[in-house]
């Protein structure tokens, strides 16, 4: 049994705190998966989050022994939860790049994973999905798993285990408040 | 910013839902009634909604070409359509509806395979459900008009757009009778066995997928999403069968089980009988055999397990004990009666039919079972029958073998110790034979061979008795003519029990205690299997012919008093109980000393009595000696253990010590959760004595989700007469009081009164204090005529009780007592409200006199 699959199984027998071992893990797949993929694929094509954290479950989850809808809930968390990380890692390394820095080869700053979003637009989204998440826990969950797993607003429904519609308001609600937090932003940052 | 409440989330989503500005400004001026602050942050985010544009959008995939091309999307045109807003999203494709401008103006629905998900696999997938619904052509299954390949090099094909509401919600929502849905369903079965026999599998069969629109005025279903459909020439690769989430094809609850098998190779067209009744089922109960709560509460290896194994319980008994059945009958314009009687018999064998878990006991063909729907419309025979005698035999021993088996092993036992013990004798008599002669007197050897070739015989007759009657109880149970007069296989066995009773006792053949050993073991079967009456009869016989051949200290004698005092306290003869546990107890101390597990039962047996006579301090005491007792011989987790643990707990609830009570109760439910599992019987228990301690505390919403969980249970382990399943579903609709939740309490109570009159004597205290109960519900709902009416009625069962056990002060009847005075005294009948009074007041000083 994989590690992942151990802790999913802790996760599912009550252990709450054996959830928080997940994180590093599916972390360290999907780096390891966008590294290897990126070897693989011609320079300036895109990686797309939805692959690769598909990928990863596939991989690092034995779907014969863990099934259950709250597990499958900790894993996609945690894969958002390290995808988002790894997006505005590269995120600000690329922006260092251009400040000036150093421009060091790190593999993943040359490719868009995930949102079609340039990088400062990205940080400054982490930003206020931060804040959201203050205001509206659910809406900002929901935001982060559509756009950070990849997954589609019915699959972020499921593992929430709430319904499309509720999943579909929560998304749009998500959506115009941080469309508007960034325009805000943005405005702040021109006066 | 302004903090967003969930209301400002909650309006926005409405006002999105709304087309037009206008709609949206007059929704938006009603809900905020002036609260400018408010309008100003949805108008605000509405407003940033519209403007986000691509926002926060995927990135586009990585197969496509250049990204200045732009992805089909709302407002994009494909050819001479052109995209209006997205309906639909199934795995591999988006839906929109679109306006096709050439070369007629109408509205048709695109489906577009999703960007990203061009695999090659899909891609193929995608193909097929093109394929599978250009080659159909019925006028229930959504047509192909078109199909293509966008700029973008992403395949797409071009249906007719069904404007319709799934099936379920249409039917509901018009209140079709059962009749209208039939005529409904039957082309939707039409639509399938077209699809059938141009080699297509639908798969996925369900509401939502059978749409209902309105066509010139008439209701017309039709079957769309052939997205997982297969076609049957077609091989299949395991691959096929999962998406990226290892999720299998099709929908949970409409899954046949061999589509829950994980290597689903071998699905055909009876995978799509089965799910066509997972929907009728639905169409006529409300809810799916396997209910969407119970799917999404289990690991998912459990839900496949379910699927594969737990068989349906048939529409009219899962109508029997929804909770909901008055609102469900009222959307099928019928009462809660009716209902049920529409539903049983022929009409829901044909539903059980497409529910087998054996394809091969379902209908060959969905023709097979149209033929059948359109029979049962124009009241013809049917070919769907209830299942096999043989069947139905196997079913219920496997499901109540325990109870069987102890009937069976005590029969065995007795014939397997009479051939011994015949065998011996006759083995004795051939080695005296052969022995030297002269060692014995002739005479003396005549005689003892004479004897025992006599005793061998009385045996012989005995052995071929007990097979006689062993047979004669299942010789002729036959569940078919059974199950027409609504007689359970349960009750039949228990008949047929009885009757063999009888029969030993009038060939009174052989040993009386043999006989007597014999009806013993059957009036504890009987008594399980909820026949007090005979469990009486033989119990009585028993303890008779041992009091009368055995000494006064036997221990059968104290074992079959045990039982009968179990008996008498289960039909409320406390007096009686009482006098005989303490003989039980008595002997079996004197006989096995104080901690041995059989004195220790009868002690925890006689606090029990206690307890239910309100003498909660002799109760209290007993009941933790035990508890003490087992405790050091078993260890604090033996079932015995747990036992008296639970005992004193309920003791303490009683006694209003809630706290006490509560740590104990939730310490034994714990541990009877992990020993014996969520769905044991004494879990169960634990878990309804939980709820009643919530109750006590008035934390009712939380009482009531727990009582609702035993009720489940226990109505599928137990059915739904058993006197546990209606000693849940009574303070179930006591919750549903306290939160005046009338529509619920009351036709719960009802039928729990129906049943425990049915299984109970009418003058039962269960019996008597559901219709106090109930009477004092229709009071608090106003229905005044009804509660009155009940109370005339309980008051001569009272009566009559008072008239034949005079001497068993009652005390479970005070509540009932109570209550009717209340009633009265509430109904300004002030004059038999003071009887009433009077007759309590007699009755706690009876009470005390008992006492001491």
């Amino acid at each position: 049994m994989s590690a992942v699959t151990l802790i999913l199984s802790q996760v599912e027998a009550g252990d709450a705190q054996a959830a928080e071992q997940l994180l590093p893990l599916v972390y360290e797949e999907l780096r390891r998966l966008a590294s290897a993929k990126l070897v693989q694929e011609k320079p300036g094509q895109t990686l797309q989050a939805t692959a690769l954290v598909h990928e990863a479950y596939v991989r690092l989850v034995d779907q014969g022994k863990v099934q259950s809808w709250n597990s499958r809930a900790h894993f996609f968390a945690a894969a958002a939860e390290a995808m988002r990380r790894i997006l505005i890692e590269a995120a600000r390394r690329k922006r260092r790049a251009k400040h000036g820095g150093k421009r060091e080869r790190i593999e993943l700053s040359e490719v868009h994973i995930g949102v079609d979003a340039p990088p400062h637009e990205l940080l400054a989204i982490d930003e206020n999905l931060q804040k959201l998440a203050a205001s509206d826990l659910q809406a900002a969950e929901v935001v982060k798993l559509h756009c950070f797993a990849g997954l589609t607003i019915e699959q972020v429904a499921e593992v929430l285990g709430i319904s499309a519609r509720t999943a579909y308001r929560d998304w749009a609600y998500g959506r115009a408040w941080l469309f508007r937090a960034v325009e805000q932003d943005h405005r702040q940052a021109r006066d | 910013m302004p903090n967003s409440s969930p209301d400002v989330k909650s309006i926005f989503g409405r006002a999105l839902d709304l087309q037009s500005s206008a709609e949206r400004a007059r929704y938006l001026d009603g809900v905020c009634q002036g609260n400018t602050a408010l309008r100003e942050e949805i108008e605000d985010l509405l407003g940033a909604g519209a403007r986000a544009g691509n926002f926060l959008a995927p990135v586009s995939s990585k197969d496509q070409p250049a990204s200045d091309e732009p992805a089909e999307g709302v407002g994009a045109s494909i050819g001479p359509y052109k995209l209006l807003e997205q309906i639909g999203e199934g795995g591999m494709g988006l839906v929109y509806m679109a306006e096709q401008q050439q070369p007629v103006r109408r509205r048709v629905a695109v489906k577009i395979v999703k960007p990203g998900m061009d695999s090659r696999q899909i891609v193929a997938r995608f193909e097929a459900e093109r394929q599978a619904l250009a080659i159909m052509d019925h006028p229930n299954i959504a047509k192909v008009l078109d199909a293509g390949t966008t700029a973008a090099g992403r395949s797409y094909f071009v249906m007719e757009l069904v404007k319709g509401v799934p099936i379920t919600s249409y039917s509901d929502e018009q209140h079709l009778t059962i009749k209208q849905r039939l005529a409904l369903f039957v082309p939707v079965c039409q639509a399938i066995q077209h699809a059938h026999q141009k080699g297509i599998i639908h798969r996925d069969i369900k509401p939502t997928n059978v749409l209902v629109a309105l066509y010139d005025g008439v209701p017309m279903p039709k079957v769309i999403d052939f997205g997982v459909a297969k076609a049957t020439g077609q091989k299949l690769t395991e691959k096929t069968m999962f998406t990226g989430f290892g999720q299998l094809i099709g929908t949970l609850e409409y899954m046949s089980p061999e589509q829950a098998q994980l290597n689903q190779l071998d699905i055909d067209t009876r995978s799509d009988v089965y799910s066509l009744g997972v929907l009728l089922y639905e169409l006529l109960t409300g809810s799916t055999p396997l209910e969407h709560s119970r799917l999404r509460t289990v690991a998912f290896d459990e839900t496949l397990r379910m699927i594969r194994e737990e068989e349906a319980l048939k529409p009219s008994t899962r109508l029997s004990t929804a909770s909901t059945l008055p609102a469900i009958a009222a959307n099928r314009s019928a009462n809660a009666t009716e209902l049920r009687r529409q539903v049983a018999g022929d009409l829901e064998w044909i539903v059980m039919k497409c529910l087998e878990k054996d394809r091969s006991r379902r209908y060959g063909t969905v023709s097979g079972l149209e033929l059948d729907l359109r029979s049962f419309l124009a009241d013809e025979p049917v070919v769907a029958r209830p299942p096999s005698r043989a069947y139905v035999i196997r079913r219920f021993l496997r499901k109540n073998w325990g109870t069987v088996l102890s009937a069976f092993v005590v029969l065995l036992a007795l014939m397997g110790g009479i051939i011994g013990t015949t065998l011996g004798m006759i083995r004795a008599e051939q080695a005296r034979d052969s022995a030297v002669a002269a060692e014995r007197a002739e005479a003396q050897r005549a005689e003892g061979e004479r004897q025992a070739k006599e005793e061998a015989q009385k045996r012989l007759a005995q052995i071929e008795m007990g097979t006689q009657t062993l047979v004669s109880m299942i010789q002729d149970v036959d569940p078919l003519a059974a199950d027409r007069e609504g007689v359970s296989v349960r009750v039949l066995l228990g008949r047929r029990l009885a009757e063999a009773a009888e029969q030993l006792e009038g060939e009174a053949a052989g040993d009386p205690l043999v006989v007597a050993r014999l009806q013993h073991a059957l009036g504890i079967s009987l008594h399980e299997l909820g026949h007090r009456k005979q469990a009486e009869a033989v119990l009585v016989k028993a303890l008779q012919t041992r009091e009368r051949l055995l000494g006064a200290d036997s221990l059968d004698i104290a074992a079959t008093k045990h039982h009968l005092a179990m008996l008498y306290r289960a039909q409320a003869r406390f007096a009686m109980a009482e006098a005989l546990y303490k003989e039980a107890l008595a002997s079996r101390t004197a006989r096995l000393g104080p901690d041995h597990p059989d004195t220790l039962q009868s002690q925890q047996h006689l606090a029990m009595l206690y307890h239910s006579q309100g003498k909660f301090d002799l109760a209290e005491s007993l009941c933790k000696q035990v508890l003490e007792l087992r405790t050091a011989r078993l260890g604090a987790e033996h079932p015995d253990t747990l036992t008296s643990q639970h005992r004193l707990a309920a003791l303490y609830r009683s006694q209003g010590k809630y706290d006490l009570a509560e740590t104990l109760c939730k310490e034994v439910l714990e541990l009877r959760t992990a020993r014996l599992g969520a769905d044991n019987l004494d879990t169960l228990a634990s878990k309804h004595l939980l709820a009643a301690l919530y109750c006590s505390q008035e934390k009712h919403a939380i009482a009531e989700a727990l009582y609702k969980e035993v009720l489940e249970f226990r109505t599928a382990k137990l059915g739904p007469d058993h006197p546990d399943t209606l000693g849940t579903a009574h303070p179930l609709a006591l919750v549903y009081w306290s939160m005046k939740k009338f529509d619920r309490s009351i036709p719960l109570l009802e039928e729990t009164l129906q049943r425990r009159k049915s299984k109970l004597a009418p003058d039962h205290p269960g019996t008597l204090r559901t219709q106090a109960d109930l009477g004092a519900v229709y009071y608090d709902a106003g229905r005044f005529a009804d509660a009155i009416a009940l109370l005339v009625d309980g008051h001569s069962g009272m009566r009559d009780r008072e008239a034949q056990i005079p001497e068993d002060p009652d005390v479970a009847l005070k509540p009932a007592l109570e209550r009717l005075v209340q009633l009265y005294d509430a109904a300004g009948l002030h004059g038999s409200a003071a009887k009433w009074r009077t007759r309590l007041e007699q009755q706690a000083t009876g009470q005390r006199d008992d006492e001491f």
